[in-house]
């Protein structure tokens, strides 16, 4: 299957949120990754039917989405950033409903909100009323009820955001598990989420794609931008003028600095190997956002 | 292949809800039960003459008169001899007004009088057509007695055009105001439109549960008001005509039960067609309190205008509007006929095609207005 994206713009009151934007993905786990306002949720809506673009078509295999109607949206699942639930509900009342709404017969029904009830690890609190679920609980109902269809193409907004480390892991090991047969976009300003699940990264930038790749692929073409200098305390200040620091650490009476750099700032510069927060940082002119359990992928 | 039924799950949303239920109970229980209670404590109902009076009668009747009056003006305001003396009076005042010729005959004379000086004149148009037609309605009346009814019949007509229209205009919007922007407002409709059935399919059953909702609340109102009132008033007089209630210019020959049967007809009908305007008005707003205020205003408007302009086109507006409509007792206050093509087609007529293509029209576009949606 193949899900492609063909000069996707959208424009609110006068500012382009996305510009041009043109990729074609296929099964496996795929990450958006750019600031707050590049444009990832913008376009995972237009991605999602939600949002119509200002110009531009989404196909799946050649066929545009639009058209296709109720035959696109049976292949969907999608969990947006912001979403509500039926506080009245109970869990399985909820899935249920989304299940009638995504045309399952009864009893396929009844068996897939017992699977993903189980997915997720909510199927003790079936009978408990949504409004008593915690902000960890909600996003698994929302993951839940994107499941319930089995779809190919599964769209997740900012899936960790706002959750504790255990529920982000918990969650990251979902998506991982989720990859198959289907194709898995998900979006992201967080590097820890990228770097456990996602075989491939797109870079948004001011609506923009300005990179597409492996991890490994993307961080190859960063080899030889990032340094390692030692320096005293006085000196920091000079760096920071002068230099992206991506990182800095004290060693006994010294500090380590990480920069981005083009050129060797310095004669004493080490080149070391790039990682995603480097990348981040090169790309985006912002430190990236971790949970401090991000796995070393540099090269 | 069986589908789970959404429209099920849309009615578990509306009738969930337990604002419905304490607003419905507060209106029925906490603010109408007192008022009927009140009133029938202190009820002393005026008489009316049902039957034809005899010449003894009448002749009694004119004697006593006078007499009780005097009696009425001696006695103590409030005792139980005074009561016993107005019931007297009032009962001898309905035997004598009953014989002394009705405001109908007056009329048929006029109508009589117009219709031939329209032929005299060769206008045989809309004019004419509309004296005979009246003219024919009211010599199909049945005897219409002095005095007035009211009874237990009287107070379940009376509650559609007081309280009644104004508690089910209000279970409407409270209800199905937040049906589509309650959705939008909390972010549901990121899961609902990107569900197979989540367009056509949801807004068919938002409307069937929406319908569904509008006269399960109508019904539920209505046996509250026929039950308090047979209860607090009895069901004596349920076979007099409408004419002797405040429709007392009324052409229709109708007695007050079939009056009733009509007009919870006609009210379930009015809530049905306003719960459509209000789907559309939800469809269309991103907030709930939006859409309330909305609705609110196309449901009060028309009273309004009506009250501060005195024109033709003010009246017909409200009588063409969803309160005219459900306060029922509009449609049939006096003889009314509009010009549809030079034939008089009478008001309680002529409203039901018109209100069921608006409502038609106003359906149509909850799916247009929905299916254009989108999730900014």
């Amino acid at each position: 299957m193949k899900l492609q994206i063909e000069q996707v713009s959208k424009t609110y009151k006068g500012e382009q949120a996305l510009s041009n934007f043109t990729v074609e993905l296929t099964e496996g786990v795929h990450a958006l990754l750019g600031p707050n306002g590049a444009g990832k949720s913008t376009l995972l809506k237009i991605i999602a039917g939600v949002l119509n673009p200002s110009s531009g078509h989404v196909f799946v295999d050649g066929e545009d989405t639009i058209r296709m109607g109720e035959r696109y949206r049976e292949l969907l699942g999608y969990l947006p950033q912001h979403f509500g639930l039926y506080k009245n509900f109970t869990a399985e009342r909820f899935l249920l409903y989304i299940a009638a709404l995504k045309g399952l017969d009864k009893r396929t029904a009844s068996q897939k909100v017992t699977e993903v009830l189980q997915e997720v690890n909510l199927e003790d609190v079936r009978h408990t009323q949504l409004r008593k679920f915690s902000g960890g609980m909600k996003q698994r109902m929302g993951i839940a009820q994107a499941l319930l269809n089995d779809p190919k193409i599964l769209i997740v907004d900012e899936p960790t955001a706002g959750l504790d480390p255990k529920e982000r892991i918990r969650f990251r090991n979902v998506l991982a598990s989720l990859a198959g047969n289907r194709i898995v976009l998900f979006s992201t300003h967080i590097i820890s989420d990228v770097e456990y699940v996602a075989q491939d990264i797109l870079l948004v930038k001011d609506g923009h794609l300005v990179g597409y790749g492996a991890p490994e692929s993307l961080l190859s073409q960063m080899q030889g931008h990032v340094w390692q200098v030692s320096c005293s305390q006085n000196e920091v200040a000079k760096y920071q003028g002068s230099f992206q620091i991506a990182n800095m650490c004290r060693i006994k009476d010294r500090i380590e600095l990480r920069i981005i750099a083009g050129d060797k700032p310095v004669p004493h510069a080490v080149a070391v190997n790039p990682t995603l927060e480097d990348l981040y940082l090169f790309q985006f002119g912002e430190e990236a956002v971790s949970d401090g359990t991000s796995v070393n992928h540099a090269i | 292949m069986e589908h789970l039924s959404i429209t099920r799950f849309e009615l578990y949303k509306l009738f969930s809800r337990k604002s419905i239920w304490i607003l419905l109970t507060i209106m029925l229980v906490g603010l109408f039960l007192p008022l009927q209670l009140l009133i029938a404590s202190t009820n002393h109902p005026p008489v009316y003459q049902a039957t034809p009076p005899t010449k003894q009668q009448l002749q009694q009747a004119k004697t006593d008169l006078p007499i009780v009056q005097q009696k009425l003006q001696n006695s103590h305001v409030g005792s139980l001899v005074y009561w016993d003396l107005w019931h007297e009076y009032q009962r001898d005042q309905a035997i004598a007004s009953s014989y002394s010729g009705t405001a109908v005959a007056t009329r048929m004379y006029s109508l009589q009088e117009s219709m031939a000086h329209l032929k005299a004149s060769g206008q045989m148009g809309f004019a004419y057509r509309a004296d005979k037609l009246e003219y024919d309605m009211l010599k199909n009346l049945p005897f219409i007695g002095g005095g007035m009814y009211n009874g237990g019949g009287a107070m379940m007509i009376d509650f559609f055009k007081t309280y009644g229209f104004i508690i089910y205009a209000a279970m409407i919007l409270i209800g199905l105001a937040p049906i589509f922007s309650e959705e939008y407002a909390s972010g549901t409709d990121n899961f609902l439109l990107t569900a197979k059935r989540g367009k056509r399919q949801l807004v068919s059953a938002k409307v069937k549960a929406a319908l569904l909702y509008s006269v399960v609340i109508g019904f539920i109102i209505e046996v509250w008001n026929l039950g308090l009132n047979a209860l607090l008033f009895g069901t004596q007089g349920l076979n007099y005509p409408i004419q002797s209630i405040p429709l007392y210019r009324a052409p229709f020959h109708l007695t007050i039960q079939q009056y009733i049967l009509v007009a919870i007809a006609i009210f379930l009908f009015g809530g049905v067609s306003f719960s459509c305007i209000v789907l559309l008005v939800s469809a269309l707003s991103r907030m709930t309190l939006i859409s309330f205020v909305i609705s609110t205003g196309i449901f009060v408007l028309p009273a309004l205008i009506s009250k501060v302009v005195h024109q033709f086109w003010s009246g017909t507006l409200l009588n063409f509007s969803y309160t005219g409509l459900l306060q029922v007792s509009r449609l049939y206050y006096h003889f009314l006929a509009y010009n549809v093509l030079g034939h008089p087609v009478l008001y309680p007529i002529l409203v039901f095609p018109i209100f069921i293509v608006i409502s038609l029209i106003v359906t149509r576009l909850v799916y247009v207005a929905y299916g254009r949606h989108q999730v900014v």
